[in-house]
């Protein structure tokens, strides 16, 4: 197996365990951006720290938690550097954006419609006597 | 060179107003600006990825955004960081809009409550030229408010929605205060403006027009009566001659050219952050401490808003991503001094509906630690478009001890020293927010919130600098008089949030407007007397 498949799959189990996949939300999991995270900052570093902590005689992909905790352990700095990094490009993403969308985000299509007002819950404001200070 | 009768410095709130003050008065105006016109079709918001730019070009932090138009300030010690944005618009490009004026109080703290020093002016003085510039900005609200004396509005207020009806709920079940948020957003077109259509994050930039910022109010008319706008040009110094008298500035044209403009009249419009560092970085032989510095005030006095946050979250959906983010109601029971509480002055309850999706999701990563695996959607559902945020505007009272300086070791691309922020939270203002973080819990619990958390002083929220170069009639205890004018430099004015005497509980960009109005016209009524 080559090493840039072991580092990739390594990578989406890092990913899926930041943000899981949810059916009952219709999510889907964090390797949605995996393409995208290899345009990260510090993808070299985590690359890096990815060969460090597997063991590379061993080149199944199969690895799970022991492996996220390795991880983390191993430089939480990077970790949560790399936490932050996954949920913006998540959270940014064109099929999640539309995802969470029931009503209008940018760009904007259309707009929204916000309830009108029920004025009948002002009127013991508007009754109140004048609350500023005469000078 | 060209010759100007009035040099402006800076585009943004302040100076734009005054530029168009002045533009119908025969006199030749020049405005000198560090950034440049955003496009509105750059906004981020015209873009799916919109967030993002939070990050970089758009962030509030100067340090952060590093644009050529910025320029850093060292505020690391300081517990509130400084937020501001340099383009043509200045800081309204990413303003949330909120409207509010100040109360007649807010002018004479030290005859109501002995504290501070009062305004040389009032509120009635000032009543006309708020009525002015809500009408050349474009200003929403709901006429009636028992907190305020009587105004009238152009625009309805923005809807308060589904969020606004729940916060009002546990407002009228405690007894207390709420309005409408009075709101620099046009709730239908005008002109080329598009009304409202309740989009969201508007301190983000409004490509619909919508949002009241000065680049599509006051610069259009402005330019128009021919005032000229000189764009990417950062001021060095202003000069002055033997007599006291300024002559025009120093500066860098876009090409990094150093310039001298002369003007028989200079007008600072830079910001409570922007105006002190110029000052203080004029300096020369008769002036070894910067220009209009007699008093030694200059810089001092600085007043920041430190803001409280406070945030419930809530069973059901109640569209609290729907409409604008800043705008929505307003709280003023607890404005007014009230002695038994043990503090003097109050603030204002400001509602805030919730963020987009990348910023919920980040507020979480910081405050709960299972939001990262299994739980991860589960608790973002919690979050989003369910929870009502409060934001806690206290007043924060003058102290000399609260300045801007320079800092010699940090410069900008110019060379030009930059700012210095040395900042604390006086007694009065920790006891403020303290109360403010308890009572707006208190309200988010009598609405139904399931949980709420609270924190203050929030850091990135040093929107509101005022109070560096203080108005007054005494010469030894202010920099200018009731009119902006230098008490030491007769042909040099300022115009904006620097001159606050006090810093009121609201956000300060409608009482700045209708100051730069008052100053402005009085300018212009007495424009030969005071060049001569």
């Amino acid at each position: 197996m080559e090493l840039t498949e072991i580092i990739n799959g390594r990578l989406k189990v890092l990913l899926d365990y930041i943000i899981p996949e949810s059916v009952e939300y219709k999510m889907p999991s964090g390797s949605i951006i995996l393409k995208d995270f290899y345009s990260d900052e510090k993808i070299n570093e985590i690359k890096t720290k990815i060969l460090e902590i597997s063991n590379l005689k061993d080149q199944e992909l199969e690895v799970g938690a022991s492996f996220v905790n390795d991880f983390k352990v191993s430089d939480k700095r990077l970790y949560l550097s790399m936490c932050q990094n996954v949920l913006k490009l998540y959270y940014t993403n064109s099929i999640i954006i539309d995802r969470l969308s029931n009503f209008s985000s940018p760009p904007f299509p259309r707009g929204n419609q916000v309830k009108e007002m029920d004025y009948s819950i002002l009127e013991n404001v508007f009754l109140m006597k004048s609350k500023y200070r005469k000078v | 060179m060209l010759q100007i009768d009035i040099l402006i410095i800076g585009s943004g709130a302040s100076g734009a107003a005054a530029a168009w003050n002045l533009s119908n008065s025969g006199l030749s105006i020049m405005c000198i600006e560090q950034g440049t016109f955003v496009n509105s079709e750059e906004y981020p918001t015209t873009k799916l990825n919109w967030e993002l730019e939070r990050y970089n070009r758009f962030n509030p932090s100067p340090n952060i955004r590093n644009l050529s138009s910025d320029y850093p300030i060292n505020d690391s010690e300081s517990p509130i960081s400084i937020a501001n944005y340099n383009a043509v618009g200045g800081s309204t490009i990413l303003y949330s809009g909120h409207f509010p004026r100040f109360h007649p109080s807010d002018f004479k703290v030290n005859k109501l409550d002995k504290v501070a020093s009062d305004w040389p002016i009032n509120y009635e003085d000032l009543e006309p030229y708020y009525n002015l510039n809500d009408k050349m900005m474009g200003v929403s609200g709901l006429s009636g408010d028992p907190a305020y004396p009587e105004m009238t509005f152009e625009y309805q207020h923005v809807p308060i929605g589904k969020i606004g009806e729940k916060i009002a709920k546990g407002f009228n079940k405690l007894g207390w205060h709420w309005w409408p948020s009075y709101s620099a957003i046009i709730t239908k077109d005008r002109g080329n403006r598009g009304g409202c259509i309740n989009l969201g994050p508007c301190n983000m930039g409004c490509p619909q027009g919508a949002k009241s910022s000065v680049d599509i109010t006051y610069w259009p008319l402005a330019l128009q009566n021919n005032v000229i706008l000189k764009t990417q040009c950062t001021v060095k110094e202003i000069v002055v001659n033997e007599f006291n008298k300024i002559i025009g500035v120093n500066y860098f044209d876009k090409d990094k050219q150093l310039l001298f403009q002369e003007a028989k009249l200079v007008i600072l419009a830079a910001s409570g952050v922007g105006t002190p560092r110029i000052l203080l970085n004029s300096k020369s032989l008769n002036f070894p401490n910067g220009l209009a510095n007699s008093s030694g005030l200059v810089g001092k006095n600085l007043m920041l808003h430190p803001l409280g946050y406070v945030e419930g979250e809530f069973e059901e959906d109640i569209e609290s991503n729907l409409g604008p983010h800043g705008c929505c109601v307003l709280s003023q029971e607890f404005y007014e001094t009230d002695v038994n509480r043990g503090f003097f002055r109050g603030y204002t309850m400001q509602v805030l509906r919730t963020p987009g999706a990348l910023e919920t999701a980040n507020n979480l990563f910081f405050r709960d630690k299972k939001f990262i695996g299994e739980m991860h959607h589960h608790k973002f559902r919690l979050k989003y478009g369910k929870t009502i945020g409060i934001s806690i505007i206290i007043e924060d009272l003058p102290e000399e001890t609260n300045s801007i300086t320079l800092d010699d070791n940090l410069i900008d691309n110019f060379g030009i020293p930059c700012p210095k922020i040395n900042y604390k939270l006086s007694e009065n203002s920790k006891k403020i927010l303290i109360h403010g973080l308890e009572r707006g819990k208190e309200v988010l619990n009598a609405s139904g919130a399931n949980s709420v958390l609270q924190f203050g002083p929030v850091r990135n929220a040093g929107w509101h600098i005022m109070g560096t170069t203080k108005m007054g009639l005494d010469a030894s205890k202010s920099v200018v008089n009731q009119y902006g004018q230098t008490h030491d430099h007769r042909n040099l004015f300022i115009v904006d949030s620097s001159i606050f005497v006090t810093s009121a509980a609201v956000n300060p960009a409608s009482t700045i407007q209708a100051l730069s109005l008052y100053i402005s016209d009085y300018i212009k009524n007495n424009f030969n007397q005071i060049i001569n």
